[in-house]
């Protein structure tokens, strides 16, 4: 199985530099800049985490989602320099990148005019998109979250298809709020580099907490729920996410270790959802492989309080993902 | 009585988003440590739950149940399964819409009380208010107080008695 590894990751790199055929492929192994990762082997924990185990013993920890992605991993690309790339979040273009070197050129050009000008006359937009059931994006690997994918596809199915859920969510959170999504092309700090640092290494940051609750907010809706959290947690324990043994309080414990990161950062946008008579927002987030659905009330006696968490059944998930933004995966 | 649009108007509240058959959420409080009860409806999907806090001196079965129904057999239905819990043994029964349960004193606020769309105890006959107006009156408030005022009183002398 690790004998693909080499490949797949040349054809990851092929990709980031527009490199289609294996004449190609072959020319950009050969550059200075390639530089062969040398992973012996990869763990992989849910969709949340992949270590990485290097041929000389090191190890490198890959986080897609808080809290597991770990400063200071900056950035790590074979192809493209430290250095040489800017991204660029403009209010009316979007996201985007230049180089430095367009933007010397620009200065040169319209000398006195601001930086933010000649950003935009050679931007190009960051755009993702869907290709053979994947997210990828239109220009650079490393400054999307979906290049980890491409570097894990063949090597575990069912990461990826993890993986993308996430990308998915992360381009979801993009396309509405214009947030950053900060990635990452050169990791410093965590591993010696030889002659280049080099593993892809995607870092959306927390930007996407933006549209979930705030830290205190959600605090404050799983703080005095209903029956103690007991009857609100019901479909959650009886699915065998949250054990069934020990006191109320240290289930509203797990309960709130889960809850907490989907009321803060949803995948997808929060959405409407009646349970019973009572209207409420619902937050969709994934724990241990299973999709959750994090309810707050928006009416009644318990009004910004959770009052359930649930295990969806799949027309409620396709519900939910579709008011959630999420409808493709 | 109740007319047939009422029974559609109910059947949409406790029909949850994404389901195509509506869910009645049948709650029974008893003692703790007592006999597991059997879920009534068998006909359909049940799920049953048992609700505990250590701060309660009883504890509360949740019983979800998708019966497969007409809407005309609906209240019925509800009648025989508040009837079932109470031949078990359980002094109070209920039905609920979710996400509003709060222990049994909830039951007596105004909206737990419009929540509250059945009712029976050691001194009430099974009760139905599918209705909102009916489920709003000051009638089935006091129907409702007056039932679970009974179930605590006996919880008391049983603990008395312990």
């Amino acid at each position: 199985m690790w004998g693909c590894v080499a490949l797949v990751l040349s054809a990851t790199q092929a990709q980031a530099t527009g490199v289609r055929s294996r004449k190609e492929l072959q020319s950009a192994q050969s550059q200075v800049s390639y530089f062969e990762q040398g992973i012996q082997r990869i763990e992989y924990y849910g969709a949340q985490l992949a270590i990485l185990h290097y041929r000389e013993g090191s190890k490198l920890r890959l986080g897609l989602v808080e809290p597991y992605i770990e400063a200071p991993v900056q950035s790590v690309d074979c192809h493209v320099q430290q250095g040489d790339l800017v991204a660029i979040e403009d209010p009316e273009m979007g996201l985007g990148f230049v180089t430095y070197a367009e933007l010397v050129a620009q200065g040169a050009q319209h000398p006195g005019a601001h930086y933010s000008e000649h950003a935009r006359r050679v931007m190009r937009p960051i755009e993702l998109h869907e290709m053979g059931g994947r997210i990828v994006p239109n220009h650079i690997n490393p400054m999307t979250a979906p290049s980890l994918c491409r570097v894990l596809d063949e090597l575990e199915a069912e990461f990826v298809s993890r993986c993308d859920a996430m990308a998915a969510a992360s381009v979801g959170a993009l396309e509405s709020t214009a947030l950053v999504l900060e990635l990452a092309l050169i990791k410093e700090g965590i591993r010696t580099p030889k002659p280049a640092a080099g593993t892809v290494v995607a870092r959306t940051a927390g930007r996407l907490a933006a549209r979930g609750l705030g830290n205190e907010a959600a605090e404050a809706a799983l703080a005095g729920m209903r029956s103690g959290g007991g009857h609100a947690i019901r479909h959650i324990i009886s699915e065998g996410i949250i054990s069934d043994t020990g006191t109320l309080a240290s289930r509203m414990d797990a309960f709130r270790r889960i809850a907490l990161p989907i009321l803060t950062r949803p995948l997808g946008r929060p959405f409407a959802w009646r349970i019973g008579e009572t209207q409420a927002t619902g937050f969709l987030g994934r724990t241990a492989g299973r999709w959750i659905a994090v309810l707050v009330a928006e009416d009644g006696p318990w009004a910004g309080k959770v009052v359930a968490g649930l295990v969806p059944d799949p027309n409620q998930l396709a519900l939910m993902l579709g008011r959630a933004g999420l409808g493709g995966l | 009585m109740t007319d047939r649009a009422e029974i559609d108007r109910f059947l949409r509240i406790v029909t949850s988003e994404g389901k195509s058959e509506p869910e009645f959420h049948l709650y029974a409080a008893r003692r703790k440590g007592e006999p597991d009860l059997v879920a009534p409806l068998p006909a359909g999907n049940a799920r049953t739950y048992v609700l505990s806090d250590e701060t309660w001196p009883y504890q509360v079965a949740v019983f979800e149940l998708s019966p497969h129904l007409a809407p005309t057999e609906v209240p019925g239905a509800l009648l025989r399964a508040l009837e079932d819990l109470m031949s078990q043994g359980a002094p109070l029964v209920w039905l609920m819409f979710d996400a509003v349960f709060d222990g049994v004193n909830s039951l007596t606020t105004d909206w737990g009380a419009q929540s509250t769309y059945g009712v029976a105890g050691a001194a009430t006959a099974p009760t139905l208010a599918l209705t909102e107006d009916g489920r709003r009156s000051a009638g089935w408030k006091e129907t409702i107080r007056q039932t679970v005022e009974h179930f605590e009183q006996s919880l008391l002398r049983s603990r008395l008695s312990d």
